[in-house]
């Protein structure tokens, strides 16, 4: 069931009324969280309700264990064995096919029947998503930094959280958990901004993200060597404002849906694509993801604290590992490395700037942001190909001077340029919304949402491109 | 009487349902249709019913029909808004006369279908034509479409838009993994798969689009599907092969690839791996058991080039 389909919206009606009806009775109401939640995912495939369920009891059960050892190296030999066991089910799923081939070819060598590894793995969607937050529970009751979560169905709920299931944003116990205590918040703060994030998160998907997908992102991608510099270079421009619109959509559906339940979330993005430099946009993109690799990859690693070199080297590593997160391809580890690489150089030049009083500060900004936002983009490349090989296709294609000639499609300039200029005005689009609402009696604001859900249908396009992170 | 947040909060929502599904009753319509859950699947269609007999009573559809008008011809105005140029060498469009025997360069081809030829295949197809001489190459794929669901999408509209935008003289088609379900007509006329009526109305659909193919001199090589590893998808892609396999047998510009036995073992079953020129085995198939991997696409490509030599010039 995905978010902006009609069924959703049924479902989450009925959801809703249930939600603040139960209220009043904490544990029922507990319970039913966890049960609409566990058939919302039932909904893609009910067999991945088997895996979330041995997700959720094991990290709830390890925790245990975490929790009552002692010496210290006992809780950090339990730790080891739950983030392992985490990791290598994630890694299971996620490179199984990817590294099948190899395996078999080598199987074939040494004389046994390919047959035995004729198995395949679907990645159960949100996978990538929820083991994190189970992973960081784990690490946060290790530092004590969490009390340990006594109740399973609490635990469980943390985990599966169907708005925040498949796509984020990556929520820390902390912050969940007390949210679910005593029956949970007893009213919505701000009803009128968790609708103005779904609109926004619609239309961002159903009307932007869509259109250039279909019209121009997936055909010149899939076959640049057919298709001319211009093109493939709005090809690279839409697909940044593509996977803008995909994934913050996405996350500011949840963020309102969750909202609309009386649970606060974390914002996921806060206008990446003015950022003045790589660590700025690693502040701006996918925030609930950095600051995971920030607090249990980069700072595990050493941080800031043993010297220059390791700084780089830690920088690397995290974001080699947010390549191999991302997908199971060689792309993404070149994603990564290169976004690696993005960090290192910004720091170095955020030092070299500190040294010495730069008049030309305003300059330098715009500067920055124009090299960061075109760095930015053109990395992307490796984020969208096939594999490697398409990646280089499409560098290839950007730089041949003699392509052939292409009609481009106006709209699509149109909308880039536009994306772009939303990317800036985007938060008082938010708040224009919030205030015509408020000024609105109860059904005239229902007229109004209506009817800005049906002009979203309406400039969207007949079918909507699944969403891309769902892959992740 | 003051309603609280999260009341009014339910209100809305449930508003909004009620509101956008009777003005957008037609569309509602269509997704009801696919709703396996029969009591609401009933409910829901019962809604729209009610919704469509009070537009009808108010007299609203003359506002409804010009509205879509207005919508259809804001989505076309793109192809007004073209920034053209001129491309050197364009080719001219086919002038032979049916019977096709021989086409003859430079090629303008058109590659159409579903999934297989949005990513699996086709733009591995779309490669390999791009590599011979005086071609060019345009490729359509839409996710989850075929001839089964034209109130979904209307692959008889798109194909004419398609023709009327390029001037084609080949066109490769490949339908099939989705249209094993129930055939629904623009008129909402439902007919059940595996209703005796069933492969008949596909049959003319498939030929009524080849016929606009015919009309415009394109000869159409139409890609069969390839056998798929779910008993259940399998049947229905052998049954409808054999739909597009017999309609195009009775038309003068169509070659039918078969598919099937080229991704299947050597006793003609499904395999997920299937042996290079080294005899090696490799993954040939998606995890899905339907689609092909860059292995299995470039398996079914060499057949096909080698089975259209007899119609094109393969010369690079």
């Amino acid at each position: 069931m995905l978010f902006p389909t009609f069924s959703f919206f049924i479902f989450f009606a009925v959801v809703l009324s249930l939600n603040w009806l139960l209220k009043r009775k904490p544990f029922w109401w507990r319970v039913f969280l966890l049960l609409v939640s566990y058939f919302f995912y039932a909904t893609w495939d009910i067999r991945f309700l088997a895996l979330i369920f041995v997700i959720s009891f094991s990290n709830y059960f390890s925790a245990f264990l975490i929790n009552s050892s002692s010496p210290e190296a006992r809780k950090k030999t339990w730790l080891a064995i739950i983030v392992g066991f985490d990791v290598l089910i994630l890694a299971l799923f996620k490179y199984f096919n990817f590294f099948q081939e190899g395996a078999d070819i080598l199987l074939n060598k040494i004389g046994f029947s390919s047959n035995l590894l004729f198995l395949h793995v679907i990645l159960p969607i949100g996978l990538s998503f929820y083991i994190l937050r189970a992973i960081s529970y784990n690490i946060d009751v290790f530092h004590k930094k969490i009390p340990l979560e006594k109740s399973f169905l609490d635990l469980a709920i943390y985990v599966s959280f169907f708005p925040q299931l498949l796509s984020g944003p990556i929520l820390r116990a902390q912050d969940f958990l007390v949210q679910l205590k005593d029956g949970g918040a007893k009213a919505i703060e701000n009803p009128e901004e968790n609708f103005a994030l779904i609109l926004t998160g619609l239309f961002k998907k159903i009307v932007i993200a869509s259109y250039l997908t279909t019209n121009i992102v997936d055909d010149v991608f899939a076959v640049p060597q057919n298709h001319s510099q211009l093109a493939v270079l709005l090809a690279i421009y839409a697909f940044a404002v593509v996977i803008y619109c995909d994934f913050s959509g996405y996350s500011d559906m949840a963020i309102g849906i969750a909202g609309l339940m009386g649970f606060r979330s974390p914002a996921n993005f806060n206008a990446p694509y003015l950022s003045v430099d790589f660590q700025d946009f690693w502040r701006r993109w996918h925030i609930t993801l950095s600051n995971w690799l920030r607090d249990y990859v980069y700072i595990p690693l050493g941080g800031n604290r043993k010297g220059r070199a390791r700084i780089y080297l830690n920088l690397m590593a995290t974001m080699f590992v947010s390549g191999l997160w991302h997908g199971n391809g060689i792309q993404f580890i070149v994603w990564g490395l290169l976004h690696g690489l993005g960090l290192a150089f910004s720091r170095i030049k955020a030092e070299i700037m500190a040294q010495g009083r730069n008049q030309f500060v305003r300059l330098e900004k715009i500067l920055s942001w124009f090299i960061t936002l075109n760095a930015i983009c053109f990395l992307w490349i490796f984020f969208r190909a096939q594999n490697l090989q398409n990646a280089f296709d499409i560098i290839k294609q950007l730089f041949n001077w003699k392509s052939a000639s292409e009609s481009i499609n106006l709209y699509v300039v149109g909308l880039i340029f536009l994306s772009f200029l939303g990317f800036i005005f985007g938060q008082r689009v938010k708040e224009l919304l919030i205030s015509l609402q408020k000024r609105l009696p109860l059904f005239l604001q229902a007229l109004f949402l209506a009817a800005m859900i049906i002009l979203i249908i309406k400039l969207g396009p007949d079918i909507v491109p699944p969403f891309i992170y769902f892959k992740f | 009487m003051k309603l609280s947040n999260s009341t009014k909060s339910v209100v809305i929502i449930i508003l909004v349902l009620l509101i956008v599904s009777f003005y957008e009753s037609k569309r509602v319509e269509v997704l009801s249709v696919t709703i396996e859950n029969p009591i609401l699947r009933s409910l829901s269609l019962a809604y729209t019913a009610k919704a469509e007999s009070i537009k009808s009573f108010l007299g609203l559809e003359f506002f409804f029909n010009g509205e879509e008008n207005f919508w259809q011809y804001l989505k076309k105005l793109p192809e007004n808004l073209v920034y053209k140029q001129e491309i050197p060498g364009s080719i001219p469009g086919h002038e032979s006369p049916i019977p096709f025997l021989t086409i003859n360069p430079p090629y303008n081809i058109l590659i159409v279908g579903d999934s297989f030829i949005a990513e699996s295949f086709g733009p591995a197809l779309e490669k390999e034509l791009l590599s011979l001489k005086d071609v060019q190459v345009f490729r359509k794929g839409i996710y989850s479409t075929g001839f089964s669901r034209p109130d979904y999408f209307n692959w008889e509209e798109e194909i004419n838009k398609l023709i009327s935008e390029k001037r084609l003289n080949i066109a490769f088609v490949m339908f099939g993994a989705n249209d094993g379900q129930d055939q629904t007509s623009l008129n909402k006329k439902v007919i059940h798969y595996g209703d005796k009526e069933w492969n008949p109305e596909y049959g003319r659909r498939v030929a009524r689009f080849l016929k606009i193919l015919e009309d415009h001199q394109i000869f159409v090589f139409w890609i069969g599907n390839p056998i798929a590893r779910d008993k259940y998808y399998a049947d229905k892609m052998a049954n409808l092969n054999s739909v597009y396999e017999s309609v195009c047998q009775e038309c003068p510009n169509c070659l039918y690839l078969e598919t099937w036995s080229v991704l299947a073992t050597l006793e003609g079953k499904y395999s997920a791996y299937l042996a290079d020129e080294n005899g090696q085995k490799r993954l040939a198939r998606a995890s899905d058991g339907i689609h092909t991997t860059a292995f299995g696409s470039q398996i079914l490509l060499k057949e096909i080039m080698d089975r259209i030599k007899v119609k094109i010039s393969l010369q690079k």
